[in-house]
């Protein structure tokens, strides 16, 4: 099991690289100059100008931090793999480097100050999608053909169908403006903006509505999932087994097809945690939540490459681990996977 | 078809019925005209149409048939296993020790089963749960039925395993079944049946998913465990020749219908029923020449659906008449209990001039003859 895990790790190498290196060619191919985008509307002093490259690394300078010079006068631009390779040097002592927009502020500091409400978010999210999405799976599939499963299913349609920012504006529509005099605006307060995007949100209850939004989908997908498995799972041979040596039949869905039928289940949630830790853009700029999807879409509006950088290099990260923390959970749950070969036919 | 409800396992007041004893006027096992019909979209499918037989302790009825002729089916309906609906009992009665099984309670079917009658299923590859241990998949049933701890339901598993004859038990217990090859496999399936002590063990088609060298091995397992036991067996087969040695009864099915029932010594020396001739034709014989020719039956089983006016057999009967095709035959009995479903089974003429020549013991004696033969003239060349 260490040896497999020691080979994954080892495999995260190339394709870290690979993303990395893409997004930072990408971010020299994108239209318009970042630094200059920095004044707004102003034109930018020539002399700043050149100070701000400079301490962007943007361009060749001496060990004092002053920059270097041509014959013709003009500035020197630092070649593209210079660039990449200090990054990546940076990256490897923790330094993702500093924001072109919030006053030079570094970005790991920014990432901090984000993930923990995308993180959290997150797990709200994942925690109602498993318990909502396979409840809903299971009574949809032990139920079959009954109006529970005919509900599930359509509910399940209805969701997959709708995109999430519509979904959300539909739940603030409901909940903070039709049902006010009901929820006494609860439920409206984190979507009006009230506080600025570094409020804090000490009550549960403005997670409600940003966490149904992320999760209904992924939900409504688990719960298909679900059904399909447990009744693919329920014409096993191994279950006709169960039921012959006088278990009944709650003790057989629960003792011997749920485990079975969770294997898959479990990967897709998995996968969908990952997914979400990666920021949920959509979800997170319609109820403006100060997560690292929002700030990441702020960043590549306003071309602030060094945050965008950071919070994808975070985000390739944490999608490998988790990929890899899930594939780990394969073994637990079914004995035929053996990860070094060992034990098997 | 699967109930939520939380309900209290375990009725205290159940008495185990395998305790008890036979009624008077009753076998351990009595089947009575059962009619198991699936109502589908395309039909009433009438999957066992009348099936009787009975059984008594230490005996072992071979039930044989092609696929679809309802010989599952018969056996997964006593074990109150066919989900229903689609399925539906449309008649007839299952008598175990004299108690209806047919109008048991779905929390008293789960006492019998796998305490009283016991099931091996086909494919011992996919019937064990991959996820599981066999020695929890062991434990199960007796923890269940018969009240023991977990540590000692395992003691007994290890003893279960050591007497199906797999080596290193202790060890075993541990393992999951994709660890067991399939011959193994269908020994824990053995010992997980018989974990119980039941009274009947049925049998579907326990050999048909396993090497012809493992086949002998696990017959032989099962006779064994019937002599310690004095349990019944009901084996189910397509193949003759896996009941010739073992079975004290034999019943040929048929589109749903049994269509001879006798003692394995009728079935194989006397049989009555064009079926059974074509069945015992079908047997490759070791020497095949123009005396003892290879001879499938021609065609495919009926429709269950649309199942022909007259004898369900007769398209594919070669001795078939205007009567069998337009009439259900009757059943003709003999004077010992041997019964077929043929109009012509009463006519001691037609059946000696077509019965086949299958006596296994004399073509045995004729191929030692042969070989006798064939070593002279090899001798003599």
């Amino acid at each position: 099991m260490l040896r497999y895990i020691a080979r994954r790790i080892i495999q995260f190498i190339p394709v870290f690289l690979g993303v990395t290196l893409i997004l930072f060619v990408m971010q020299n191919v994108v239209p318009g100059d970042p630094i200059k985008l920095i004044a707004g509307e102003k034109k930018l002093d020539p002399q700043t100008e050149i100070n701000l490259r400079a301490s962007y690394h943007l361009i060749e300078t001496d060990e004092n931090g002053a920059p270097i010079f041509d014959e013709e006068g003009n500035t020197i631009e630092t070649p593209l793999w210079k660039r990449y390779i200090s990054y990546i040097t940076g990256l490897l002592h923790g330094d993702l480097g500093r924001s072109y927009q919030q006053n030079g502020k570094e970005v790991t500091k920014i990432l901090s100050q984000k993930y923990p409400y995308t993180f959290k978010l997150a797990v709200v999210a994942i925690v109602l999608e498993s318990i909502i999405g396979i409840a809903a799976g299971m009574v949809s599939a032990i139920k079959r053909y009954s109006a529970w499963d005919v509900g599930v299913t359509l509910v399940t349609s209805g969701l997959v169908a709708m995109p999430a920012f519509w979904f959300g504006m539909l739940q603030q529509l409901f909940w903070g403006i039709l049902m006010k005099q009901w929820t006494g605006g609860g439920f409206y307060l984190p979507i009006s903006g009230t506080g600025g995007p570094y409020a804090e949100f000490p009550s549960w209850v403005y997670y409600i509505l940003p966490a149904l939004t992320l999760a209904a989908v992924s939900t409504a997908y688990t719960a298909r999932i679900m059904r399909s498995q447990l009744l693919e799972v329920l014409n096993q041979d191994y279950i006709r087994t169960a039921r012959a040596k006088g278990l009944s039949r709650r003790a057989v869905i629960w003792r011997h097809a749920l485990k079975n039928a969770l294997i898959p289940v479990v990967t897709y949630i998995g996968m969908d945690f990952g997914g979400m830790l990666a920021g949920a853009i959509l979800t997170e700029t319609v109820f403006n939540w100060p997560g690292v999807g929002f700030e990441t879409y702020r960043a590549i509006s306003q071309r602030d490459w060094p945050i965008v950088m950071g919070s994808v290099t975070v985000i390739v990260i944490v999608v490998m681990v988790i990929n890899l923390i899930v594939d780990i959970s394969y073994a637990f749950l079914d004995p035929r996977i053996r990860f070094d070969g060992s034990n098997n036919e | 078809m699967f109930g939520f409800g939380r309900k209290k396992k375990q009725a205290t007041d159940w008495v185990d019925l395998k305790t008890q004893p036979v009624p008077e006027g009753h076998h351990l096992l009595e089947v009575n005209d059962l009619k198991m019909y699936f109502h589908t979209q395309d039909g009433v499918v009438k999957a066992v149409n009348g099936v009787s037989y009975t059984l008594d302790r230490g005996e072992t009825l071979g039930v044989v048939g092609e696929s679809g002729s309802g010989k599952s089916v018969t056996s997964l309906t006593i074990m109150g296993l066919i989900d229903m609906p689609p399925g539906k009992i449309e008649g007839g009665d299952v008598l175990y020790r004299g108690r209806s099984l047919v109008k048991m309670t779905e929390e008293e079917m789960e006492h019998i089963r796998g305490n009283d009658i016991a099931m091996i299923f086909q494919d011992p590859m996919t019937s064990l749960n991959p996820v599981y241990t066999i020695g929890r998949q062991l434990s199960e049933g007796m923890i269940l039925h018969r009240g023991y701890s977990k540590q000692q339901a395992l003691q007994r598993s290890i003893e279960l395993l050591q007497m199906v004859g797999i080596p290193n038990a202790e060890q075993r217990v541990k393992d999951y079944p994709h660890e067991f090859s399939g011959g193994m496999r269908q020994r824990v399936m053995i010992a997980m049946a018989l974990a119980c002590d039941p009274d009947i063990l049925i049998a579907d088609e326990p050999t048909t998913a396993l090497d012809v060298t493992i086949q002998a091995q696990i017959i032989e397992l099962m006779q064994k465990m019937q002599e310690e036991n004095g349990n019944a067996i009901i084996m189910i087969t397509h193949d003759l020749g896996v009941v010739a040695d073992i079975a004290d009864k034999i019943m040929v099915m048929y589109a749903g219908q049994p269509v001879e029932f006798g003692t394995a010594e009728e079935i194989f020396y006397e049989p009555i029923h064009p079926y059974t001739w074509g069945l015992n034709r079908s047997i490759p014989d070791p020497v095949i020449d123009e005396k003892r020719p290879l001879t499938p039956i021609k065609g495919n089983p009926p429709s269950l659906v649309n199942a022909p006016a007259g004898c369900a057999f007769s398209p594919r009967c070669p001795y078939a008449t205007d009567l069998c095709r337009t009439e259900q035959p009757p059943t003709y009995v003999t004077e010992t209990g041997h019964y077929s479903r043929c109009h012509y089974a009463h006519d001691a003429s037609f059946v000696s001039a077509n019965a086949p020549e299958t006596s296994r013991t004399k073509t045995m004696l004729d191929h030692a003859a042969d070989a006798v033969a064939a070593a002279q003239e090899g001798g003599e060349a």
